[in-house]
């Protein structure tokens, strides 16, 4: 599973990022978490506002930063 | 080196000094009134009017003024700035969004009111005015080379149990009663704990726990994400001010001259403010004697654009789509700011 957070680095989306982890670690899968920064790339993933969620090459979420529970259960219904 | 121990000095005064209890209690509101508008407010019915197939003038006002709704982060303004371009409104509408998102927040706006209400008024009324304005022209100017991949989807927004409009708005009415109660001018402590107490009853009987909580959390996200580096500028502030001559800003910035304005925008351009720090720096120049019409052209050029910014937005749009934006920003800061200054001077 190869997971991606788009976001510039702020405090939002290193909060998905860490809640993601957190995630993954309770569901116990081993997953790749890539944090993308460059704007042109997160630009190709088609959301309209950062942070933003895809796993697997599809957009799950964007807009707001996720709690843990709210994760689990995107992942859950996107293995 | 003695002199750079008493400016450290003079800024951990002008620290100290700007804590007040008006202050703190004027800020906190505005920030629980940002967190209200994060939580509550529907983004639903604004981001459709920035998607491929909304109104052009709409379009354009909204982008001017939802800036206090939408991005409250400011990293999201560039994402949102670059799918508004290619997959909503256009250039156009994105340009203003760009520059509006940042200069027309709650927090900012509120604050500027202590330079005085002229630079207050006046900053929210001129950012709005340039921000389209420049997005009008950027839309002139480069539509013809734009290429769209227009997404209607991507602008129609799904609210997640949003409370009702009507309790929203009485929320933020009574905030912003509670702030205007708190000013210098009106300072009126009695109104002020009554329409705290209104806001308890309001709360208890609007919001349930999870909406309440939520929203607390989100405000204190808020605060520790801006205070830290507001008090850094505060500090900066008193520390300049203390080294900065006062004669040289008198005569470089002093006069509401088109050089002095122009000179103000091009350093608010370049300067970096992180949000709300723009004002204890202003603060602190209009003490050393700069004119408020110079005042003003820097608070309007200043959030929206920095340095290291520049570079980004380059990135996105292009170096001549960026260049040519920086030069509208920069003119038309400088010329609100000579008018502006011109008026203020009659009053």
């Amino acid at each position: 599973m190869k997971i991606k957070i788009l976001g510039s680095g702020c405090p939002k989306c290193q909060k998905l990022e860490a809640n993601t982890k957190q995630a993954l670690k309770n569901l116990g899968i081993v997953a790749d978490v890539d944090h993308v920064k460059d704007i042109v790339k997160i630009m190709d993933y088609n959301i309209l506002k950062t942070p933003g969620l895809v796993v697997d090459g599809k957009v799950i979420a964007s807009g707001k930063v996720l709690d843990i529970e709210n994760i689990e259960k995107l992942i859950k219904s996107n293995i | 080196m003695e002199v750079f121990v008493d400016a450290m000095a003079e800024g951990g005064r002008a620290l100290g000094l700007y804590i007040t209890w008006q202050r703190v209690l004027g800020l906190t509101i505005a920030f629980f009134l940002s967190g209200a508008i994060q939580n509550f407010m529907s983004q639903k019915f604004v981001v459709k009017f920035l998607g491929p197939k909304s109104n052009k003038i709409l379009s354009f006002l909204v982008a001017a003024t939802s800036g206090a709704i939408l991005s409250v982060c400011s990293c999201s303004v560039l994402p949102m700035f670059a799918s508004i371009r290619k997959r909503g409104a256009g250039i156009g509408p994105a340009v203003t969004f760009l520059f509006a998102g940042p200069a027309i927040n709650i927090l900012a706006i509120t604050m500027t009111f202590e330079l005085g209400w002229d630079i207050g008024l006046t900053r929210i009324f001129c950012s709005v005015l340039i921000s389209i304005i420049i997005g009008v022209l950027m839309f002139l100017i480069f539509r013809k080379k734009e290429k769209t991949e227009q997404n209607e989807n991507l602008f129609m927004q799904n609210d997640e149990n949003n409370i009702k409009w009507w309790k929203s708005l009485m929320l933020f009415l009574t905030m912003i009663a509670m702030m205007l109660s708190g000013f210098k001018a009106i300072s009126n402590i009695i109104a002020t704990s009554v329409l705290f107490v209104v806001l308890i009853i309001e709360c208890l009987v609007f919001l349930k726990f999870k909406d309440f909580k939520e929203w607390v959390a989100s405000t204190c996200e808020l605060i520790k994400k801006i205070i830290p580096l507001f008090l850094v500028g505060v500090f900066l502030a008193g520390f300049l001010t203390y080294l900065i001559p006062k004669e040289f800003v008198v005569k470089v910035v002093g006069a509401n001259t088109i050089y002095g304005n122009l000179i103000s925008s091009v350093f608010g351009a370049f300067m970096y403010f992180a949000t709300l720090t723009e004002i204890p720096i202003v603060q602190g120049f209009l003490s050393l004697g700069m004119g408020r019409g110079s005042a003003l052209a820097m608070l309007l050029a200043g959030p929206s654009l920095s340095l290291p910014n520049m570079f980004v937005i380059g990135k996105v749009m292009g170096v001549k789509r960026t260049i040519t934006y920086i030069l509208l920003v920069v003119i038309f800061s400088t010329l609100m700011g000579l008018c502006c200054g011109a008026i203020f001077n009659l009053l």
